[in-house]
């Protein structure tokens, strides 16, 4: 079976399962010893470009594995530009309709966005939410509630707290998350 | 110049040309200088003078333990320059959020696990009984965000804000996990 690929002018289905790409963040400059913290680090759901909440299409009505496959070298790369090079630990994955229709909070509306490139460049599957206007109280708030969305009512791949993500194998880890796929 | 002291002489001991006796009232002019000189700046307050209510009532909170460890956190991560490895804090943001931790640290549940957002303000998380609050400090406004079940409850305070009130209708549902009248309220 060939792999989905969204046609360009193709909306995001209401379905599809979306991921937000987790990175490893750095602690305080001034933490003697890192405090236990199992949630997501808040810094991966603040946006600094502006209002386009960055995402990629897992696939069309479930993770694909192929999709997966597909994006996984192009998040790697990602990592590795940030001015200080982290380490990418995974999707926090939630449903479109949870944007477009949350329980609370603004309403997100998703749009396609595939970026053309060449190589590792090139991502046939971004999309992105659109986040409302305000300044940096409203960023956070935004932050802070897609956070919480995808922290309680999402299913992670290879979403686990950046300690352990230091420490294990990345193959290893990867393959050994996949049973915790997302959760309807 | 410091004082020794004095009745009908008085001994100062002049820093650099050593010790010297003024007797009254030839010295009276240097008396007085050396009495206004070190005459203290509090106003002095009798036994019959009732003190001031305000500091007869002044609370003096006992800190948490990790209050001072969270403090020394903050100050050693202020960025004096700017950096941009995503280590470090505003000097503003850090300055706000050492006040806030001192006047709030005993309604907190615990010591915070602290980092820097993106833009440099503190991201402090705690865990709570029944739930989660991440407090967001910067200069302009201190954000609350408790998670008790499925439900959120946001509060933004600003620097007028009586941030006590606020933190403390937001704990209450983190401790008992009853959050049907803020459930309501949002």
């Amino acid at each position: 079976m060939a792999t989905w690929q969204p046609k360009s002018d193709e909306a995001v289905g209401k379905n599809e399962p979306l991921g937000r790409r987790l990175f490893d963040e750095p602690m305080l400059a001034g933490a003697n010893e890192a405090t236990s913290y199992d949630g997501l680090d808040l810094r991966n759901f603040e946006e600094t470009r502006g209002r386009e909440f960055s995402l990629d299409r897992l696939g069309r009505s479930g993770v694909d594995n192929r999709v997966v496959s597909y994006l996984l070298p192009r998040a790697h790369a990602a990592a590795a530009k940030f001015a200080v090079a982290k380490t990418f630990n995974g999707w926090a994955v939630l449903r479109t309709h949870k944007l477009i229709n949350p329980p609370k909070g603004a309403r997100l509306p998703v749009v396609a966005s595939p970026i053309a490139g060449d190589g590792l460049a090139e991502n046939l599957y971004h999309a992105h939410a659109i986040l409302p206007e305000g300044g940096d109280a409203a960023s956070y708030s935004s932050a802070l509630h897609l956070r919480s969305y995808l922290q309680n009512t999402a299913g992670c791949i290879r979403c686990a707290t950046t300690p352990h993500a230091r420490s294990r194998d990345r193959a290893g880890y990867w393959q050994s998350s996949n049973a915790s796929r997302e959760r309807p | 110049m410091t004082g020794g002291s004095a009745s009908s002489t008085i001994f100062i001991d002049q820093f650099g040309s050593g010790a010297r006796h003024y007797s009254w009232p030839s010295n009276t002019a240097i008396i007085e200088r050396y009495r206004r000189f070190t005459r203290s700046t509090k106003p002095q307050i009798l036994s019959e003078t009732p003190p001031p209510e305000s500091r007869v009532y002044r609370s003096d909170r006992i800190l948490p333990r990790w209050a001072e460890q969270t403090a020394q956190t903050i100050r050693s991560s202020i960025a004096y320059e700017s950096r941009k490895d995503g280590r470090w804090l505003r000097p503003e943001a850090a300055i706000a959020a050492n006040d806030f931790f001192r006047e709030v640290a005993d309604l907190l549940p615990g010591a915070p696990h602290l980092y820097p957002s993106s833009q440099g303000d503190v991201v402090a998380e705690f865990k709570a009984p029944y739930g989660t609050l991440t407090s967001i400090v910067s200069s302009s406004f201190v954000l609350l965000f408790a998670v008790v079940g499925d439900t959120e409850i946001e509060r933004k305070i600003l620097p007028t804000g009586d941030v006590r009130r606020e933190l403390g209708s937001v704990m209450k549902p983190l401790l008992s996990g009853q959050y049907g009248d803020l459930a309501a309220e949002k």
